[in-house]
């Protein structure tokens, strides 16, 4: 039996004995060495070749991966790893350091107990850095730091070991500060990391070692001997003495908590069903042979078995051949294959149970956050909430309709899939619309209809996608919108929301959605902790984006039951604007009175929907509408000899300098543009700065567009849209 | 009331309940005399091969849906000019909304007339043995919309009944909610469904006035009304009393009464409403038990 075949076999047995049972993921800033690091874990464990590893990168096994050398995708991999003679099943999920793909970020989250949260030793913690922090402790997933690139401080920075000291301190405590910041109440001081814990790690995925207080213990290696290693461009005998597998999969085990552990406090933090129930005990208890409750967090499309989905089994267990339930479906659907992931390999098991993740194909109606289970009835898992927005927009079509069925599917499954994406189609031409992330975000999706679907599509220039908001309020005056019938009448008033409330709106730290009653005083509440009125805010119907619908009327009879009508209102307006029909950011509505119709049937949805949207749309125009632009900031570094072009590209394209710290030969531009201008950017700082330079963006909110380009903004949205010229006045909304 | 002159203006006359032969014949003869004729095809509906009849008595019309009568420019245009009528099944002010048709009219300095007819609210009282006196707010259930369900008319039903009073529950007749499409008359069965959907609703999330506990403790309107629905919800909707009338004003009228859920099994052709009776007068009982039949 080969080493792989062994490993299988081993993991297999493993997974059914609980507290040998790690889930993790490992999460950090773009190019810091994530999957350079999963790869030598996977391979460490024996599951590749050692010489592979590091230069292969296994779980970049999308061909899109290999070629750009990012991670697009969370790919997962299960291994076995020994400590003391006893075998533990480690099941790990990569994720992407792309802005872009976020989303797959806070999906992987859901999946496991801990993380890795890689920071390079050069550049420290970076912004998305922080992100994945946040998500990791927003999941009660507990972090421990890997500091990574150390070879690189060592061998081009020359740093003494005092400076390297310094740094590394300085980076355990902006992590530290994070923790302290986003964990929840009870984990703020145990889930702090330090060195001499064991739960800081530092070494080089790359050159495969890496090191712990107790494996120095351990081991008898010393910083000065990594020194030494180092410099002497050892890092190969180092690795044998180190080797960073070893290292971190050790502190996996004994830092990191097993699902028996974690989903003691996990579970109330991600189900709000009964937890004294029969299934709350099971879910608690990690429990095997409980009722079936796989949450799915990830479904790719295999070129062979169809839609494969990936979960997490917090109870029960899943089996070959069974009927399951999507919880939303109309119907049960039987399960065709239920396999463990090494690598890019599925492997075929009879059952995987709880506690672990499994990969399962067979069920259609399973999404990324959709909950399977055997019983129906259960409630489902809390959704998986990550609120993107998205700046970019492309159309596309495939050349031949013949393939429009073929085409269709393919987007339903990418929608399924990727929750960042928004997809709308025009089933009649077979048009979709996909908005998303960023430039990079689209290419991708269509690169995978083209070629994982075998469609070839015609794709659109890109266009950005921007926001409505207002620039005054209509405070004291309401608009008045009347219902088609005209015996309904609904008053409303905007005004902007503040900027940090729209922040935390932006980084979900509010939830999105419509407010249950019973709710509503939490929420409310939620607002007052950003010094917002909190009686007004307990009156909230419900989130859309940034903006939220509040009822400010008092004792109107039948109100109530409207509630559902006039936020399908709301939701269509923050859908589509007043001014271009684009998404409405950053506004409060508040309702302040209506008269209805005595009897329900006259103020059905084909009254009332119109009425509340015209109202809301009359009251922005009232308070003087403004369009946004989203910006995007910047990170080049570049050596100083270009640095001059690549400013220029910046400054060009209405771009703003905001810092440009240099270390050594070498300068990064820190600043934003906007992402209109930042099409083909990629091309024109490679041709500048002759191919040196590396960068990235993110982006970072939106600005109100300069006067002088609205018009003429404005006019293009509505012409490319079909709508009329002139943008309505309030006379529009009135009758 | 402006009056029409002879050659230009707005005609609103009703049909009658159910079949054509129930129309005034004033409304017949104005209605023959316009230059064009409209039928409001989309709060109600004419009895079988209605529209046939119809036809043969007034001349030929055109049928209007939600979306031209709540814009009525082309109707105020040609009005304006010439005599329009617009017929409507019933009373034509009862239980609809087109004083909202007079209002567009007095708005644009036209001429109309109303001619009134016999509605579902009067036929109802008399034609079950029950007094008008004893009636109180009447309602309608709505095909629910995905989250829309609206409980109001059953609190109303519970107010009524605790009351003393009656209500009379007129059912939806467009399951798309659109108003542009022909009327599919919500079936006993249906009608009940909904009902009992709309309790559990009520029930399991009551609204925060139905909770006695979170009303002011000196809100004594609040308090009483809460308390009165919650009582009636005590008894299991299932075995609520309730009178079906089918087709009424056609030769294919019927009336039983009987439990709800007995209701819920009879026939679903053509239109319907219930009435939900509460303590009835010794007369009233009389009269109905001796007029119809138990289900
Ligand atoms: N010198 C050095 N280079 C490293 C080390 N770890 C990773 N790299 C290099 O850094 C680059 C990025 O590594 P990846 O593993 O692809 O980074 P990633 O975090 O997975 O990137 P994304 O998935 O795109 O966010 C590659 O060129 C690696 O070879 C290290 O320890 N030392
Ligand atoms: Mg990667």
């Amino acid at each position: 039996m080969g080493r792989k075949e062994d490993n299988i076999k081993r993991a297999t047995e493993v997974m059914h004995i609980l507290p040998q049972i790690r889930n993790l993921c490992i999460a950090a800033h773009i190019d810091h060495g994530k999957t350079t690091l999963s790869d030598n874990l996977i391979a460490g464990a024996g599951m590749m070749s050692e010489e592979l590893a590091g230069k292969s990168r296994v779980l970049d096994f999308d061909e899109q991966e290999s070629a750009r050398g990012i991670t697009i995708n969370a790919a997962s991999a299960s291994m076995v790893h020994t400590v003391d003679g006893t075998d533990y099943l480690i099941n790990l999920i990569d994720t992407p350091g792309h802005v872009d793909f976020g989303g797959d970020v806070t999906r992987a989250m859901r999946a496991v107990d801990g993380c890795f949260i890689l920071a390079c030793a050069v550049e420290g913690p970076m912004p998305q850095t922080e992100t994945v922090v946040r998500q990791a402790l927003k999941e009660k997933v507990k972090p421990v730091l890997f500091i990574n690139k150390v070879d690189r401080l060592i061998n081009e920075l020359q740093v003494t070991p005092e400076d390297m000291m310094e740094r590394f301190k300085g980076t355990i405590t902006k992590v530290n500060r994070l923790i302290r910041q986003f964990a929840p109440e009870e984990k703020k001081k145990e889930w702090q990391v330090s060195v001499a814990d064991g739960t800081v790690a530092f070494g080089s995925a790359y050159h495969n070692w890496g090191i712990t207080v107790p494996y120095m213990q351990k081991s008898g290696i010393s910083f000065k001997d990594i020194f030494e290693y180092c410099h002497k461009e050892e890092q190969r005998a180092l690795s044998k003495k180190a080797p960073v597998h070893e290292v971190l999969l050790d502190m996996a085990v004994s830092k990191l908590p097993g699902p028996v552990e974690a989903q003691v406090y996990r579970i109330p933090n991600i189900w709000n069903g009964d937890l004294e129930g029969e299934l709350g005990q099971s879910m608690i208890n990690c429990d095997p042979k409980g009722e079936l409750a796989m949450m799915i967090t990830k479904i790719w499309m295999d070129p062979h078995a169809g839609e494969v989905a990936v979960g997490r089994i917090y109870s029960g267990s899943i089996n070959h051949g069974e009927s399951v339930w999507a919880i939303g479906a109309n119907k049960a659907e039987r399960v065709q294959q239920v396999s463990m992931m090494v690598g890019g390999d599925r492997i075929a098991v009879p059952s995987v149970v709880a506690g672990n993740i499994a990969a399962i194909t067979g069920i259609r109606s399973a999404a990324a956050g959709v909950t399977v289970t055997s019983n129906p009835d259960i409630e489902p898992f809390e959704a998986i909430r990550h609120y993107s927005e998205p700046v970019v927009t492309v159309a596309v079509e495939p050349m031949s309709m013949k393939d429009l069925p073929k085409f269709i599917d393919a987007l339903r499954s990418l929608a399924k899939s990727d929750a960042s994406l928004q997809v709308t189609t025009n089933q009649e031409t077979g048009e979709a619309l996909l908005a998303g992330m960023g430039e990079l975000h689209l290419e991708i999706t269509t690169y995978r209809i083209e070629e994982e679907q075998n469609i070839k599509v015609k794709v659109s220039e890109p266009i950005v996608v921007y926001r409505e908001c207002i620039q005054g309020n209509n405070k004291g005056n309401p608009f008045e919108g009347k219902s088609p019938n005209r015996h309904n009448r609904f008053y409303v008033e905007v005004e902007k929301l503040p900027d940090d409330v729209v922040l935390a709106l932006r980084n979900g730290d509010i939830h999105n959605g419509k407010v249950r009653p019973k709710d509503a005083k939490g929420v409310g509440d939620k607002f007052a902790e950003y010094g917002m009125d909190k009686d007004l805010m307990r009156k909230i119907y419900a989130i859309n984006g940034t903006n939220v619908l509040i009822n400010d009327t008092k004792g109107i009879q039948a109100l109530h039951e409207t509630r559902e009508l006039i936020i399908d209102a709301f939701d269509a307006v923050c859908k589509a604007g007043p001014l271009v029909e684009e998404p409405v950011s950053g506004i409060m509505v508040r309702l302040v009175d209506a008269k209805l119709h005595e009897d329900a049937i006259h103020r059905g949805p084909a009254q009332t929907i119109p009425a509340v949207r015209n109202a809301i749309k009359g009251a922005m125009i009232r308070a003087r509408p403004a369009i946004l632009e989203p910006m995007q900031k910047l990170f080049v570094s570049v050596p100083n000899q270009w640095l001059g072009g690549v400013t220029r590209e910046v400054t060009q394209r209405r771009g703003i300098i905001e810092d440009m710290p240099s270390e050594g030969e070498v300068t990064t531009v820190i600043g934003t543009v906007p992402v209109a201008e930042s099409f083909g950017f990629s091309n024109d700082i490679r041709a500048a700065s002759q191919g040196r330079a590396i960068w990235n963006t993110e982006n970072s909110g939106f600005v109100e567009l300069p006067r002088g380009l609205y018009e003429n903004v404005a006019g293009g949205i509505r012409s490319r849209k079909g709508l009329k010229p002139e943008i309505p006045g309030e006379a529009y909304y009135s009758d | 009331m402006i009056l029409v002159d002879d050659d230009s203006g707005i005609f609103l006359i009703g049909t009658g309940v159910g079949d054509p032969s129930m129309m005034p014949v004033k409304g017949v003869e104005l209605a023959k005399e316009c230059e064009y004729r409209f039928l409001e095809g989309y709060t109600s509906l004419l009895g079988e091969n209605g529209t046939a009849k119809l036809q043969k008595m007034v001349g030929e019309f055109e049928i209007l849906r939600r979306s031209s009568i709540e814009n009525p420019s082309r109707i105020i245009e040609m009005a304006k000019e010439s005599k329009v009528a617009i017929l409507v099944v019933g009373d034509p002010l009862q239980a609809t909304t087109h004083a909202d048709l007079i209002l567009h009219a007095i708005e644009n300095n036209i001429p109309y007339k109303i001619v009134h007819a016999t509605s579902v609210t009067t036929v109802v009282s008399g034609g079950l043995g029950l007094q008008s006196y004893k009636f109180g707010r009447q309602v309608t259930i709505a095909f629910p919309m995905g989250d829309y369900l609206p409980t109001s008319p059953i609190e109303m039903m519970c107010e009524n009944y605790e009351n003393g009073l009656h209500t009379l529950v007129l059912l939806d007749l467009d399951p798309t909610g659109s108003g542009e499409v022909e009327p599919t008359p919500m079936t006993p069965k249906e009608a009940v469904e909904i009902i009992q959907k709309s309790v559990r609703k009520l029930k399991e999330d009551p609204p925060e006035y139905l909770v006695e506990e979170l009303l002011g403790k000196d809100d004594l309107g609040a308090i009483i009304k809460c308390i009165k629905i919650n009582n009636r919800l005590q008894t299991p909707v299932e075995g609520w009393q309730a009178i079906l009338c089918s087709n009424l004003g056609t030769e294919n009228e019927q009336i039983v009464y009987g439990k709800l859920s007995s209701i819920s099994r009879m026939g679903g052709e053509g239109i319907h409403c219930l009435v939900i009776p509460a303590n009835m007068h010794q007369m009233e009982e009389k009269a109905l038990y001796a007029m119809h039949n138990k289900v």
